[in-house]
């Protein structure tokens, strides 16, 4: 019997695929956002309401959309006129960052500066995987609880903004933003935190301001 | 859920540094995890009892241990694996 030692890291395959992805975008000014968050969160809706504001050059942005099953999503970013493609994991949880470079080769990225993740719903696996992006946007919802950021640790520790989305609905819940706001910054002080309505088009500033500055 | 994919990834490695170092049986797979590697034993166990079969990892058990060091996503490491 023989040790070998090998400390390689299990998710080396797609890391590596990751650092080409950034690189490469990088280098064409490009720049990629990941959004994450739990199925119904309303990544979808916050997506078509940001890429509306007429700030915004939709000729610019191209968005590629993650889920398991339909191209739903695919379908309301191309009716706005969005350039757009569909991945369909067909029951996998997660995106990988070999998918990512794949969709990236069929898009045409010329005129693009910005391209967004809209990543599968899910607050833990997702999290997991690096894509290649440049900035990672969690979107949590008020009807979803207080204790997510605690209970889902790895998607706040990792995300460098975190919108509170369907603040329109705090009203009828016992959703509590400080409290909500303090637990991200327990586990990344850097996250910056922003609270939303994506339905309502409200606070959404953030986030436009983001694209539109190159 | 993403246990199955991590799997893969640990029989690829595995599998190839094995060859490399001419081992024909693998016994034992440690695995290093940090706290917030969304990783859960039992699930990985299951996928690895299926996928490891015609692989030179069929008697194989992985050791799964936490490493509270290890903070971030993407934060498990293949420390080292014995056999024959």
């Amino acid at each position: 019997m023989k040790t070998i030692t090998v400390n390689v890291n299990v998710l080396n395959k797609n890391d590596e695929i990751a650092s080409l992805i950034k690189e490469d975008l990088t280098k064409k000014n490009i720049r990629m956002i990941n959004l994450l968050g739990t199925p119904g969160s309303g990544k979808t809706t916050l997506l078509e309401a940001v890429l509306s504001d007429e700030r915004i050059d939709k000729n610019t942005v191209a968005v590629i959309e993650g889920d398991l099953y339909t191209d739903k999503d695919a379908q309301r970013m191309q009716d706005m006129g969005i350039r757009t493609i569909q991945l369909n994991t067909e029951g996998a949880c997660h995106l990988e960052a070999d998918m990512i470079q794949r969709a990236l080769e069929e898009i045409d990225l010329d005129g693009i500066n910005t391209v967004i993740i809209d990543n599968i719903g899910n607050l833990v696996c997702t999290a997991e995987f690096s894509l290649g992006e440049h900035i990672r946007i969690g979107v949590a919802s008020v009807t979803e609880g207080n204790d997510k950021p605690l209970k889902y640790p790895l998607l706040f520790r990792t995300a460098d903004m975190v919108l509170i989305n369907k603040v329109d609905l705090q009203p009828y819940t016992n959703f509590d933003v400080e409290r909500f706001t303090q637990d991200i910054h327990s586990l990344n002080e850097n996250a910056e935190v922003y609270t939303c309505s994506a339905y309502k088009a409200t606070g959404l500033e953030p986030v436009i301001k983001m694209l539109t500055t190159v | 859920m993403h246990e199955g994919a991590i799997c893969s990834e640990i029989i690829d490695i595995v599998s190839e540094a094995a060859k490399v170092n001419d081992m024909r049986n693998v016994f034992e797979i440690n695995l290093c995890v940090g706290p917030y590697s969304c990783i859960n034993e039992e699930q990985l166990n299951f996928y690895f009892d299926i996928a490891r079969k015609d692989t030179c990892m069929s008697e194989a058990v992985i050791i799964m241990e936490r490493d509270e060091t290890l903070t971030g996503a993407s934060q498990m490491y293949i420390r080292s694996f014995k056999g024959e």
